[in-house]
């Protein structure tokens, strides 16, 4: 049902505060900004949970349209829009030593940020290619901006790096978009949905959704886009690559399973081509965390990783994998920014990104290992954490109802095997004994909350699991 | 009336060794080591006594047992249909009371043998503890699951750190093999999973309802026999079976004393109810099919890990094979597919309790004493150390297979029954049975290398060394008397388990 | 010829699609980089040439393919006014736009 223009508030609103924070940031760079710098941090935090209150407090419903069809709010787009919000004020709450260092430029950087986050947002409710790109282009100039923003020379090589990858992305998911425009003649998602019917067996319309998911798989970082994923990380900073591995990750994903399930609901071709690059993204992840030596580059090749698992949960097109997704996003929410803030409160005090410096980590900060420990066995799979269940569900997802999916399976599990052997690599570094180095150590205190709140969240969406399941069932039934 | 089974909850027993870990790995308890083991212990022996009183109502208290004490549905994950239920019968609570025993054990002689971090050490055991409960106790597929790999990190951290010099690597194989084989557990059960649900149209991943459905041919042929396969293989890598046990030998060579008494005890342990309780129960017709290459393997296996138990130059190695040699005899009985042979599988089950948990302790004493594991530089210790020799005189008799201790009931059912298994080719069981006599023959030559080596002969240093007093005696002659107990009424075990062992051979009858 | 040489959809699809490839050849190829940036403008100068075209010729009621096109010309613009600036900066810090010369980073 197409909302007018004055019952906007219904669909529009978490976005419409977000824009009002965000004009308040712009207009506080230029004038007020440097006597209120120190709120900044709070405003931003408010401006992150405002809207997150006015969706879960059900201000907004669901299943309308507005802009004449262009933008749809179903209770998939809420619960990822949750998400984003999510990720969002962790980075906040992560970001405070930058902020430190930024002081009188602390408003611009929010500014960016949450651009990024409202672009990211209109992407996941976008219905038409016209609103899908904007937000598009939007994210990835805000996430270009906010990678090159810095003033050393590798975040500038990091974000030239990014914008050619994003370019070439856009380019051909425009390119598929204006052939399948061409096929059908339309551009909205509900109506192509009434030329599609059966058309997987035109060659043309298969060739466009190929050069679409192509171009879509930057921001998922799969395959043909993931060489230059952990470069990027490199050169950006803690709370940067956080922000950066989940939001684009979890936002491009989501418009993506939006579009194949409500458009290409039976389409075999496009579900072998998805389960590829899912593996290969996967294999390309795992595979290469086995030899790193930079954190940021371990992590970030587990970011490949992990959104490729996604990947595999969103190419069974069913709702069952749709809801496995989900449920992965909830969970890798709070894995993610776990490890980061593990990452950040280690490295403020050693100085370091080398993994090796993590040595013997645990003789001198033993809590703070243990969290980051349960952290990464989280990463792995391993039970007692969420990562565990959010595995089998997406396993038991991904070999479907009839035992199709048992090779794809098979092979994922064999990848899934080097991954182990890297993670462990890293436990077992920050327990080596051999080290004689003192780390000097300073308490963090932000950081050390975002740890141990995902930490413990981990554990919580383990035990409770149910309702969260019910919640990705819930969203993966309205896509 | 007061009402018994309420005060038995499987939750407690399963779930209070975790609580445990949270309390003592808490910051509140701090780090003083005396107070930890204190308390580490106390809650060993309570748990011991409260698995005790369930082991007595089983005995003595109820008809309908499993009944009584099973939890149903705790509704964990009831979307997906996965409850968090617990069950035991009798079988289970026996394994389960000898666990808390084995591991009041290694508690005890932990004091000497773990000098450092000891919060982490007791932290990671009592969850150690907790998981091998819950898989013992689990009737849920994926929860057995869980618990299953929910001790790939405790033992990664105990291997890695309290073991020797290359503990690290051994630990990261350690996790290789066993990631990997759980990876394929975790594809079979899934399979099986949607089994159920082609079967009934519900989802759930009960054993209990999967059970009902398998007679029902739904999969094909090919498909049945890749899950048979993916789970036998999955186990296998755990129990160990011959060409997955490298990492089994050098885990053991690298763990200290403690850790090297659970895994060979314990540990192995699981992945044998594993196979009894997913191979044998869920799928009898694929098992009778398949048993003569299991069989087959099984000699293989006993023969193999014989020979290796003979040349080896050092003490843990050897022990290390012997058990492999157990197990072996283990697969031997299971692949009988009668009843004696199931006796006799399960009897080895508990037998290698004890024996393997004895031979660790005791070649853990002898370690100590030495500082080396190797056989050339140990020598002579009979002289000083009387009552170790005897108690390992006892404890080899029960390796060898001597009447009147533990282990000669289990070999002589598994023998019986593989002997008259009931195959197509039927001279096969009798080759292969008669082939695996040979094993008897390595393991006493073995076994005996081992006392000779350590006690006899002259010490070539001239230092005295002290005999095991207090609770290292303790411990060890606690097993010993187990070992003689149960050697002399095997009855008593017996009857744990007859039942189980009635139902499995009725089922593959029919 | 006569029919040949009507201008219909295929020949503007056809300059869209040597365009498009063009781009992404000369992003492939180039080493400096400026001249990827350009490739990049090409690359979505032909995008826009093809949504253009097939909006004409298949949907000229709601001309929706028009409206991408004028998104797409503001926000190409804007990537590569960005990417200009960063060039620049990159040029500062390391006085050259080679893309050999100016990796720092593994990779």
């Amino acid at each position: 049902m197409n909302l007018l223009f004055f019952e906007l508030q219904n669909v529009f609103l978490p976005e419409a505060i977000l824009l009002i924070f965000i004009i308040f940031n712009i207009v506080a760079t230029l004038t007020f900004g440097k006597r209120i710098y120190k709120f900044s941090s709070r405003i931003a935090l408010f401006a992150v949970l405002l809207p997150l209150i006015t969706i879960t407090a059900g201000i907004a419903h669901g299943g309308y349209t507005i802009f004449s069809e262009n933008y749809i709010q179903t209770n998939f787009t809420m619960v990822m829009r949750v998400l984003i919000l999510m990720g969002t004020f962790f980075t906040i709450l992560l970001s405070q030593n930058i902020i430190k260092k930024l002081r009188f430029r602390a408003f611009e950087y929010y500014t960016i940020l949450l651009t990024s986050t409202f672009s990211a947002m209109c992407l996941v409710g976008a219905n038409d290619f016209v609103p899908m790109f904007i937000a598009l282009s939007g994210m990835s100039i805000s996430n270009i901006i906010l990678i090159a923003y810095w003033n050393k020379y590798k975040p500038k090589e990091a974000a030239i790096k990014y914008l050619i990858s994003s370019a070439v992305g856009m380019g051909f998911f425009l390119f598929g978009a204006s052939v399948m425009y061409g096929i059908s003649g339309e551009m909205n998602f509900n109506l192509l949905n009434l030329h599609y019917y059966g058309q997987d067996s035109s060659l043309l319309f298969v060739l466009a959704s190929m050069f679409m998911v192509f171009g879509m798989m930057f921001f998922a970082g799969c395959v043909p886009f993931n060489r230059w994923i952990p470069d990027v990380f490199q050169g950006s900073p803690y709370p940067v690559c956080a922000y950066l591995s989940f939001v684009p990750v979890v936002a491009g994903l989501s418009i993506l399973a939006r579009f194949f399930g409500n458009i290409m609901t039976e389409a075999p071709l496009m579900q072998l081509i998805l389960s590829v690059i899912a593996i290969l993204t996967i294999a390309c992840g795992f595979l290469a965390i086995i030899r790193q030596t930079d954190i940021k580059r371990f992590l970030g090749y587990s970011a490949v990783a992990q959104s490729g698992l996604m990947l595999l949960g969103l190419s069974i097109f069913s709702s069952y994998g749709t809801a496995s997704f989900v449920y992965f996003a909830i969970v890798y929410l709070f894995i993610n920014y776990g490890i980061w803030a593990g990452g950040i409160t280690f490295v403020a005090c050693a100085k370091s990104d080398n993994i090796e410096d993590y040595k013997g980590l645990f003789y001198i900060r033993p809590y703070y290992t243990s969290a980051f420990v349960f952290c990464i066995a989280a990463l792995a799979g391993l039970p007692p954490t969420a990562g565990f269940l959010s595995r089998l569900y997406l396993y038991s997802s991904a070999m479907r109802i009839d035992l199709s999916g048992l090779p794809v399976l098979l092979i994922v599990l064999l990848i899934t095997v080097a991954g182990i052997y890297g993670y462990f690599r890293l436990i077992g570094i920050m327990f080596d004994k051999s080290a004689k180095r003192e780390l000097f150590y300073k308490e963090q205190m932000n950081t050390k909350i975002v740890l141990y709140f995902c930490t413990l969240m981990t554990l919580v969406t383990f035990f409770f699991a149910n309702q969260i399941i019910w919640l990705s069932m819930f969203a993966a039934l309205d896509l | 009336m007061f009402d018994i089974t309420s005060l038995l909850s499987l939750n407690i027993i399963i779930f209070a060794p975790a609580v445990a870990a949270l309390i003592v790995a808490s910051p509140l308890f701090g780090t003083n080591q005396i107070y930890i083991r204190r308390f580490t212990k106390t809650f060993a022996t309570i748990h011991l006594l409260y698995s005790l009183f369930f082991v007595a109502y089983y005995l003595y208290g109820s008809d309908n047992f499993y009944q009584e004490i099973t939890i149903l549905g705790n509704s964990w994950l009831s979307k997906l249909g996965i409850n968090a239920a617990f069950g035991a019968d009798g079988f289970t609570i026996l394994l389960c009371a000898f666990t808390s025993l084995i591991f009041l054990f290694v508690f005890i002689i932990s004091k000497t043998m773990i000098r450092t971090k000891h919060k982490m050490y007791y932290a990671l055991m009592l969850v150690l503890f907790s998981s091998t409960l819950g898989i013992f106790c689990a009737k849920d597929m994926f929860v057995f699951l869980l618990f299953w790999q929910t001790e790939l990190i405790p033992i990664f951290l105990l291997i890695s750190q309290w073991g020797g010099v290359k503990a690290p690597k051994a630990a990261q194989k350690y996790i290789l093999y066993n990631f990997s084989g759980s990876l394929l557990l975790m594809v079979a059960m899934i399979s099986l999973y949607y089994y159920g649900y082609h079967a009934n149209g519900t989802l759930s991943s009960s054993i209990d309802f999967l059970r009902i459905y398998q007679a029902d041919n739904i999969f094909p042929e090919l498909l049945q026999d890749i899950i048979f396969w993916c789970l036998f293989i999955g186990f296998a890598v755990k129990l160990p079976i011959i060409p997955f046990h490298t990492c089994y030998t050098s885990c053991l060579t690298e763990a200290p004393a403690p850790v090297r008494a659970l895994i060979s005890s314990v540990l192995i342990n699981t992945a044998a109810y594993g196979l009894i309780r997913f191979n044998l129960d869920l799928f009898p017709e694929l098992f009778t099919k398949f048993a003569p290459i299991i069989m087959l393997i099984a000699v293989t296996g006993i023969l193999w890990a014989s020979f290796g138990a003979f040349k080896q130059k050092e003490i843990v190695k050897t022990t290390a094979y012997i058990n492999i040699v157990y197990m072996g005899f283990f697969l031997l009985g299971l692949s009988a597919a009668n009843k004696t042979g199931f006796d006799g599988a399960f009897f080895i089950m508990f037998a290698n309790i004890f024996v393997a948990a004895a031979l660790s302790i005791m070649t853990g004493y002898i370690e100590q004493t030495f500082k080396t594991k190797s056989f050339q530089e140990i020598a002579g210790l009979g002289k000083f150390a009387p009552r170790l020799m005897s108690l390992s005189y006892i404890i080899i008799f029960a390796v060898i297979g001597v009447p009147l201790t533990i282990s000669f009931s289990g070999f002589f059912l598994v023998f019986s029954g593989a002997f008259s298994a009931d195959f197509a080719d039927a001279l096969m069981p009798k080759i292969c049975t008669a082939v695996s006599f040979v094993s008897f023959i390595l393991l006493a030559a073995s076994g005996l290398r081992l006392l000779d080596g350590c006690f006899g002969g002259i010490s070539q240093t001239e230092k005295k060394y002290n005999d095991i007093t207090g609770h290292r005696l303790m411990v060890l002659l606690i097993l010993c008397l187990f070992i003689i107990f149960f050697g002399c009424f095997p009855d008593s075990l017996m009857s744990f388990y007859s039942d189980v062992t009635d139902m499995l051979a009725e089922v593959l009858r029919v | 010829m006569e029919g040949f040489l009507h201008i219909g959809l295929y020949h503007f699809m056809t300059i869209a699609i040597i365009l498009f490839a063009m781009g992404i050849l000369g992003l492939v190829i180039s080493k400096n980089l400026l001249k990827i940036l350009i490739s990049v403008e090409i690359m979505f100068c032909g995008i826009t040439l093809n949504l253009a075209a097939l909006s004409v010729y298949c949907d000229i009621t709601h001309f929706e393919g028009g409206m991408l096109a004028l998104s797409i010309i503001m926000l190409a613009s804007l990537l590569v006014a960005i990417g200009l600036v960063i060039a620049l900066n990159i040029y500062k810090f390391k006085g050259t736009t080679d893309i050999d010369d100016i990796g720092e980073l593994k990779g």
